[in-house]
């Protein structure tokens, strides 16, 4: 699908139009840059500074409560950020699938509790821009991760989410078997 | 945890408004049988049941609740879009338009606000399911009753169908849900304490304490 799409739909009368009565976002097809968010995307924010560094008082709270998880999460996420901004992004697949822990239930889920926090913080950042190539890069590669350690849960323990279910024919179906969060004992 | 997936369950597309339906089917979103109590009732019970069987039926079927309200709220939102002012007004819709103009907003067919004393969380993994049995077969009528006022709208009907279908699947679900809590109970009497609180058993036999 063109990138472009979204913002060249017809809404209707009720949908995304402005107070003139026409389609906000209805600009060609061809613009380089995404018409609607030409305007936010002009003014050039070194995005993924401001989003981690500042205006996010929330994060420094609860890291410094002495979260295991959350603190190695901080820590690889502002490593990988920094990553990020000083060099074009690796793409070594190999390397990622090397970096999820294996043998080890805990430090296993840890870690896609880890990339997963990740991918979605970076997912609700990239909802509002949509074109920062830095964000798009973090994204995919903690993607990548979090699908081979899904993976890679899925087969020693059993699955975590449905993408991940491949229960042989001489296995229960771990999904029910297997525990549930609320139980208590996980990361 | 969720991820959002970014398509209906099953796919809605009414190509004419009808302020009228989306009213009544508006029930199904914030009614007291909608598909939020629904999801609400069972995301919320599942921390009590006493066998990973009822809590990932509550869970999958919470789960699925959510994804019927998506299709409720569109259901909504597609008769509600390019209405005139004119149609507004004639239909009833005036009041709703007056306080949310055409939004989505749970609410009864009524008016009356969603209101989470439609539905019990009652720590009893027995009284609960007997509960959810019950809310499946309420919203299977509610459906009944709104197929009946839509059967002349096929592109309205379709969706409805599929919806109340599910209904009875879950019905279906929880009976067996319910069926394997029992099991690990005194057959003779059911209800002679509270499975989750009383008298904490094993479930699956073996896999705690």
């Amino acid at each position: 699908m063109n990138r472009n799409a979204c913002c060249t739909q017809n809404m209707g009368p009720h949908g995304a139009r402005n107070n003139m009565g026409q389609a906000r976002c209805a600009m060609p097809v061809k613009e380089p840059v995404r018409p609607c968010m030409e305007n936010r995307m002009g003014q050039n924010r070194p995005c993924m500074e401001n989003h981690m560094n500042q205006n996010r008082p929330c994060m420094e709270n609860r890291m410094g409560q002495n979260h295991p998880c959350t603190e190695n999460h901080m820590r690889h996420h502002h490593q990988d950020m920094g990553q990020d901004r000083v060099s074009s992004p690796c793409t070594c697949e190999e390397d990622w699938k090397q970096e999820v822990p294996t043998g080890n239930q805990k430090k296993l889920l840890c870690y896609i509790d880890e990339v997963s926090f990740a991918v979605y913080d970076a997912l609700l950042y990239l909802d509002t821009h949509p074109n920062d190539d830095a964000a798009l890069h973090y994204f995919n590669r903690h993607n990548m991760k979090r699908n081979f350690a899904l993976e890679e849960y899925a087969k020693a323990y059993g699955p975590l989410n449905i993408g991940t279910m491949d229960d042989d024919a001489g296995r229960s179906w771990e999904w029910a078997c297997q525990p549930w969060p609320w139980e208590g004992g996980n990361c | 945890m969720w991820f959002y997936e970014k398509r209906l369950e099953y796919p809605v597309n009414i190509t004419t408004p009808n302020a009228k339906l989306a009213q009544f089917i508006m029930s199904q979103y914030g009614g007291p049988d909608g598909e939020i109590n629904a999801s609400l009732r069972y995301l919320s019970q599942r921390f009590a049941m006493k066998n990973r069987i009822a809590m990932a039926t509550l869970t999958d079927v919470g789960t699925e609740e959510l994804a019927h309200l998506e299709i409720v709220a569109t259901i909504v939102h597609q008769l509600t879009r390019d209405l005139s002012m004119e149609e507004i007004e004639k239909s009833g819709l005036g009041p709703y338009y007056i306080d949310h103009t055409v939004g989505v907003w749970p609410q009864a067919a009524g008016g009356v606000p969603q209101n989470a004393c439609e539905f019990q969380s009652k720590g009893d993994p027995i009284t609960d399911l007997f509960e959810d049995l019950a809310a499946e077969q309420k919203a299977r009528s509610t459906y009944d009753n709104i197929l009946r006022v839509v059967k002349n709208t096929p592109e309205v009907a379709d969706p409805i169908r599929f919806l109340r279908m599910r209904e009875v699947v879950h019905f279906q679900r929880f009976g067996e849900a319910l069926r394997s809590v029992q099991e690990d109970l005194d057959a003779k009497n059911f209800y002679a304490f509270n499975a989750s609180f009383d008298a904490p058993v094993s479930c699956p036999p073996g896999n705690k304490q």
